[in-house]
């Protein structure tokens, strides 16, 4: 089939199920596009056909025969960066990379229909082409500021960033050499606007992510799961597997080389499952395989069969703890009793002239990276093994790899690649390990290459908590107590489990003094999939459940939320509930200060001291059906 | 082996797109946009198939136009290009509407309506406005759809194209009435001078599959004050979309006010059983938002009707 | 408006709310009318704080290489990972400050474990800090190892000699900074330097004392708007101040504080990883529903400056804090908005949604 590729003309043997992402990544190495999902949500994968938007990873590629691609590619020309490439890396558009290409693509349809969008239209053009690094403002100025130049002719519009605010003298510094002290105040680069020295590869398609890499003779893994939440594997039969034509190995846990576990903090993780082995979670994996292409690869793994003795599953913290619950691991269902004590709650309670109670809930979430986890691992001539990967810890992924192996950690290297976000979803092993073994035992390279399903079920999660606050008070607002109990799910493997709620419980009575603070958690294993680092590590839970609570204390006050924060903020001096004194930088009540001043900026109509921060006029009134009607 | 499909044909007249269906080697199927078709192959909600017929080519499957006292929409034309027809805006507006909403800008590029029907799922946007706008299929199929023989080229075959009415290509939740062999053309729509207007409206949930909670699209034709005709389609109420016959005709005859629209929001409450989707929205909030709905696309049409 | 409605009835009687579902008003964004719109209007604040570094005793340390070429570019090196957070851009800012050069001749070279030294994990928002300040240190060595090595050939005081716009200044003349390179390998001394630099020794939990090196505190204010018939929450505004210590990377900043806030929006509003009985149900991506552009909010950024003694510069971690305080906010703000007190993630507008049909 003939068709125009960025300007080029190409006459290509069409092949059987080819989608225009594969062949333009695959057969012809434009690997700018990328893929986010495959599942046509994500909007990475974007392209343009015949000057329209579509989306690669669900486009046939036979039926662009006849018409014209742009890829990212094709975007530049011998004059430079396109304008929107250029205005993505001035105005701090890029951050991972990963989707600026379905972004920019997205953007440039958008510029070639309407040259002067609004930021309604900006929206519109954009809605399925997602960012998760989510610097969606930047990018509406970076099209905004292209627009401008392609109508005007003029240059590109610099960013604008808010001036800082605050800045306080340090008051002690014995880190800083003699005669540096002013440079802290007068810098040349620090605290200017720079933009990042890998922004052009990644506009241009050229920064290059894992995936997006081959190697000679290098073979496709496929992993097999368990599927099930909580058995005993009792049969394992690989060989229909094994007789798939393109297999060349198919490995269990009787032929791990070395570690059996792996793991971040307790290596508690099976790299395989064994017969006769515990399964967890529906993503513990059981077998992997390594062949040809990735579809002979993947048909092998579905051809593995696998027999259970099912077990009742435990499927969230509160019950993990009761007597009688399954046992997941040696040492029981709790990971740890983490514990912060400050003070003596029952006086705390004692002095308190209000005492609130109320508990919360929070859910799993993912961290949705738009590029799923990619590794490849390549055995050198001098037996030693390379890992390609997307990894926030090159070294411990090392160690993790060399101890499965049974090698010394020198005889592997890891050679960190792009990471197409992170957010803590990729500190954990995902297929480093599996990578390496099947690399290991057929002498070739292999690529372990997640489809986001894959994705999905396996990389720990941010933990589900149930966190009930009691809070006492004094009528003026000052807080006298908070005890807060925890119940952390951190799924079927410690991962970062510990570390998080441990996060969680220290900062669970909020920014604040408080002179008597009691907190107890419990981590709790259970048959859902592992939970580990992601972003916020516990705080984002504990946050929503302190900073709830003190809305609601400051109603039974009568108080006004600001004027309850900043009546208990931490400030310089103030002791933590960990008994750590803060001798110095605590912005805390300034923040309070900026954010007041800016919302009654915005919104003038509301009253100082406002109960409620909404206007007082209070738009509704009941009306027919008990809909209430707007008065203006 | 493992490949979604073997060979994909770009037949360039409805003839050869029908003979292609029924003399592959293998499982053959329509493909238009294939946004859900190419999801439903890889995640293995239908089964592998041989031959994809590629039919965005196909001069009847692309046209949009006026003829005679109605419009026609072909099956293969993109939601991008209904969206910004003239024709309908002014005729359908519902449709517009309702297209505007499917998936995001890339997949409106190249999925249809004809896809969007095909697929058969009770609350498909475009096919609840189709339905308040009165719209019917044509399908087409060669002379004995019976028939699997392998054609010799020289042979040729007549094509039927049948009328039929937008409901009766649905079996069941995901189950289209169409058969191998069949194609689905286009859909007319009846237009009308004046006193018609319609309007489409959806609720969705914050979180998981962009699936409605409730869609609802109102086709209305109205002299002076006077109702004269309403289609009220609503999804998902059941197994395949629902129009909402009882409501209609609390109204059919009578102007628009607050009463008689309450008494249709009271039918349509009576006549529509709304489940619970798991993860998605309770009976109740169903019934809770239904009738209001139903009012905003009233009025709307009500209004657009001049 | 046409023909008009029967006689005597407005139609805003028979239906209040022009707009309810989407599709009819098109697609567009709420307007922003001051103590206007078509929902309920309110803001919520939220404050919270967040450690920098991994405290609680871990050791915590980062190694960085800073190298000099002779034709004056130069190279930092570290294990430490860049996720799109801007660690990069930090690195190469600390070394240009530090060697005064245009940061464009400062290449960094992230995450090889043969060629670059220890950064540890890319977690507890410590990269700035404790890499940062091994790339700092690292920098300071070398530059204190040109400036040593050129003194004593010049015959001339340590303060004689001078680092700025890429040059070396001494009196009576000026060196491209790539020329330091002989004269260092003259006296047997490397270009390079490096530096294993260990974060503050902290206390385990429970036995008091520092348990972090630092803490970031962040405010935010949300404005909501709810939909009472629907229960739907649709964010309008958002108002983040953080204390960062020190902005190194200001336009990096912006993007974290952009996308911390599109974090902590659809962790309240949009996020929900469902498991049934061991059982993922959210086993796709359109089962799982990120905040697109859609979602976003105006968002104001306001950068705090409490300086840290012991940070680069002053400047503390940042990377987490901006997106905790923001799903606290938006609840808060339901709550004033509507009377409905959320306290299960994500938000359900069918809670209220009810919460409106008692009326």
């Amino acid at each position: 089939m003939k068709l125009s590729i960025n300007h080029r003309p190409y006459d290509i043997e069409p092949v059987p199920g080819e989608t225009l992402a594969d062949l333009l990544r695959k057969r012809l190495n434009l690997t700018g596009t990328k893929i986010g999902c495959e599942e046509a949500e994500c909007g990475s994968c974007t392209v343009l056909v015949d000057d329209e938007a579509v989306l690669s990873c669900v486009y046939p590629a036979e039926r662009a025969a006849g018409k014209t691609v742009l890829t990212i590619e094709g975007l530049s020309s011998s004059e430079g960066l396109h304008p929107l490439q250029q205005a993505f890396i001035e105005h701090g558009a890029v951050q991972c990379g990963f989707c600026t290409p379905g972004l920019i693509m997205t953007a440039y349809a958008l510029l070639r229909r309407n040259p002067d969008p609004s930021e309604d239209d900006i929206r519109h053009a954009l809605k399925d082409t997602l960012c998760r690094c989510g610097g969606y403002p930047s990018i509406v100025r970076a099209i905004q500021s292209a627009a401008h130049h392609l109508r005007t002719g003029k240059p590109l519009q610099p960013p604008i960033l808010v001036k800082s605010h605050g800045r306080s003298p340090l008051s002690f510094d014995p880190y800083f050499l003699e005669g540096e002290r002013d440079k802290v105040g007068n810098c040349n680069v620090v605290g200017t606007l720079q933009p990042r020295p890998d922004a052009t590869a990644k506009v241009t398609g050229a920064a290059q992510f894992t995936d997006d890499l081959t190697f000679d003779g290098m073979l496709f893994a496929a992993v097999r799961r368990a599927s099930v939440p909580h058995a005993f594997l009792r049969q394992l039969d690989l060989e229909e597997a094994r007789r798939i034509p393109g297999v060349v190995a198919v490995l269990n846990a009787d032929d791990l080389p070395g570690a059996k576990n792996h793991g971040l903090m307790i290596p508690d993780w099976p790299v395989l499952v064994g017969v006769g082995e515990r399964v967890r979670y529906v993503g513990d994996a059981v077998a992997i395989v390594a062949a040809e292409t990735q579809e002979s690869a993947q048909q092998a793994a579905k051809r593995i069969e696998m027999e259970f003795d099912l077990q009742p599953v435990v499927s969230d913290p509160v019950q993990a703890r009761q007597p009688g619950a399954p046992q997941l691991h040696p040492d029981g269902n709790l990971l740890k009793h983490i514990k912060v004590r400050k003070g003596n709650v029952e006086q705390g309670f004692a002095e308190a002239e209000v005492i609130l109670e109320h508990t919360f809930h929070t859910a799993f979430t993912d961290h949705m990276f738009l590029e799923p986890e990619c590794s490849i691992a390549v055995p050198t001539s001098d037996g030693r093994m390379e890992i390609y990967v997307g990894s926030q810890i090159p070294y411990s992924d090392r160690a993790e790899v060399a101890a499965a192996l049974g090698w010394s950690e020198d005889r592997v290297r890891v050679i960190g690649q792009l990471v197409g976000g992170g957010f803590g979803g990729k500190e954990d092993i995902a297929g480093q390990i599996h990578a390496a073994l099947l690399a290991n035992a057929t002498g070739r390279a292999v690529k372990l290459s997640f489809d986001r399903r894959e994705s999905l079920l396996v990389h720990p999660k941010r933990h589900a908590t149930q966190i009930r606050v009691k809070i006492g008070a004094k009528r003026d607002g000052s807080l006298t107590a908070v005890e807060t109990e925890l119940y952390g799910d951190t799924g079927a493997y410690a991962s970062l489990g510990e570390k998080v709620l441990t996060r969680a419980t220290t900062h669970s009575a909020g920014p604040y003094e408080v002179a008597h603070v009691k907190a107890d958690c419990y981590a709790m294993y259970t048959n859902n999939p592992p939970a580990g680092a992601f972003r916020g590590f516990g705080v984002t839970q504990s946050a929503f459940a302190i900073e709830s609570m003190m809305d609601m204390l400051a109603e039974e006050l009568c108080l006004d939320p600001l004027t309850l924060r900043r009546k208990n903020a931490m400030r310089v001096g103030s002791v933590t509930n960990t008994g750590q004194v803060l001798h110095e930088s605590v912005g805390l009540v300034e923040c309070i200060d900026r954010v007041e001043e800016e919302i009654r900026r915005l919104s003038p109509l509301i009253p100082p001291n406002a109960a409620s921060l909404r206007p007082p006029f209070s738009p509704l009134k009941m009306g027919r059906k008990g809909v209430e009607k707007p008065e203006i | 082996m493992g490949f979604l499909w073997q060979q994909y044909i770009r037949p360039a007249s409805l003839v050869e797109a029908l003979q292609a269906l029924c003399s592959a080697s293998g499982p053959a199927c329509p493909i238009a946009g294939g946004t859900d078709l190419i999801l439903d192959l890889r995640q293995g909600r239908r089964l592998p198939v041989h031959t994809l017929v590629d039919v965005s080519g196909i001069p009847e499957l692309i046209a949009l136009e006026e003829r005679g006292a109605e419009i026609f929409i072909g099956a293969a034309v993109p939601h991008n290009r209904i969206i910004n027809s003239p024709l309908v805006y002014q005729y359908a507006r519902a449709l517009a509407e309702a297209c505007d909403l499917i998936g995001g800008p890339q997949v409106r590029n190249v999925a249809t309506l004809g896809g969007n029907v095909a697929h058969a799922l009770p609350a498909a946007d475009g096919a609840i406005a189709l339905l308040a706008l009165d719209a019917f299929a044509v399908v087409a199929s060669l002379d004995s759809i019976q028939s699997t023989q392998a054609l010799t080229t020289s042979q040729t075959r007549d094509v039927i194209m049948t009328r039929v009415p937008l409901l009766n290509l649905y079996l069941g939740p995901g189950k289209t009435a169409l058969k191998t062999g069949q194609l689905l053309v286009g859909f007319y729509l009846p237009l009308a001078a004046r006193g018609q207007g319609s309007a489409f409206t959806r609720v969705m949930r914050a979180q998981g599959v962009a699936l409605p909670v409730l869609n609802l699209a109102v086709g209305l034709s109205r002299e002076q004050t006077i109702i004269t005709d309403l289609r009220i389609a609503i999804g998902p109420a059941g197994p395949i979309p629902l129009r909402a016959h009882a409501a209609e005709a609390v109204l059919r005859g009578r102007p628009l006010t607050s009463e008689s629209m309450a008494e249709s929001e009271t039918a349509l409450l009576a006549e529509t059983h709304f489940r619970t989707s798991p993860q998605r929205a309770t009976a109740g909030y169903r019934q809770h938002l239904a009738g209001k709905l139903l009012a905003e696309a009233l009025y709307t049409a009500w209004e657009r009707a001049v | 408006m046409g023909s008009g409605a029967a006689h005597n009835t407005q139609i805003s009687d028979i239906f209040p709310f022009p707009h309810l579902g989407e599709g009819i008003r098109g697609w567009g964004y709420p307007p922003r009318k001051e103590g206007g719109g078509e929902g309920i209007r309110a803001w919520g604040f939220a404050a919270a704080y967040k450690n920098t570094g991994l405290g609680g005793g871990a050791p915590d340390k980062s190694g960085a290489e800073v190298e000099l070429y002779p034709d004056g570019r130069m190279e930092v090196r570290t294990s430490a990972a860049e996720l799109g957070q801007g660690l990069v851009t930090v690195l190469r800012m600390i070394v240009a400050e530090e060697l005064q050069v245009p940061p464009e001749q400062v290449r960094v070279l992230v995450m090889d474990t043969d060629l670059t030294p220890d950064g540890g994990p890319t977690t507890a928002s410590r990269q700035t800090y404790v890499t940062g300040n091994a790339a700092r240190l690292a920098a300071q060595t070398l530059r204190e190892s040109i400036t040593a090595t050129l003194a004593e050939r010049f015959d001339l005081p340590p303060t004689g000699v001078h680092f700025s716009e890429g040059a070396i200044h001494l009196p009576g003349r000026t060196l491209p900074l790539g020329q330091a390179v002989e004269y260092l390998l003259a006296e047997g001394r490397e270009p390079r330097a490096s530096y294993e630099y260990w974060a503050p020794v902290t206390q385990p939990l429970g036995q008091g004392g520092d348990m972090h090196i630092a803490y970031s505190f962040g405010v935010q204010a949300a404005e909501v708007e709810v939909n009472p018939i629907t229960g739907q929450v649709t964010v309008l505004r958002v108002i983040s101040a953080n204390d960062v210590g020190r902005a190194v990377n200001p336009l990096g900043l912006q993007g974290q504080v952009e996308g911390g806030v599109m974090m902590g929006l659809g962790n309240a509003l949009t996020e929900h990883f469902i498991v049934e009985e061991g059982r993922v149900v959210t086993d796709r991506m359109a089962r799982y529903r990120i905040p697109s552009i859609t979602h976003m909010p105006e968002i104001i950024s306001i950068v705090v400056e409490h300086p840290t003694a012991g940070g680069p510069y002053g400047a503390k971690g940042v990377g987490e804090l901006v997106s905790i305080p923001t799903t606290p906010a938006i609840t808060n703000a339901i709550y004033n908005a509507t009377g409905v007190r959320v306290d299960r993630l994500p938000v359900d507008q069918e809670l209220i949604a009810h919460a409106f049909i008692k009326y």
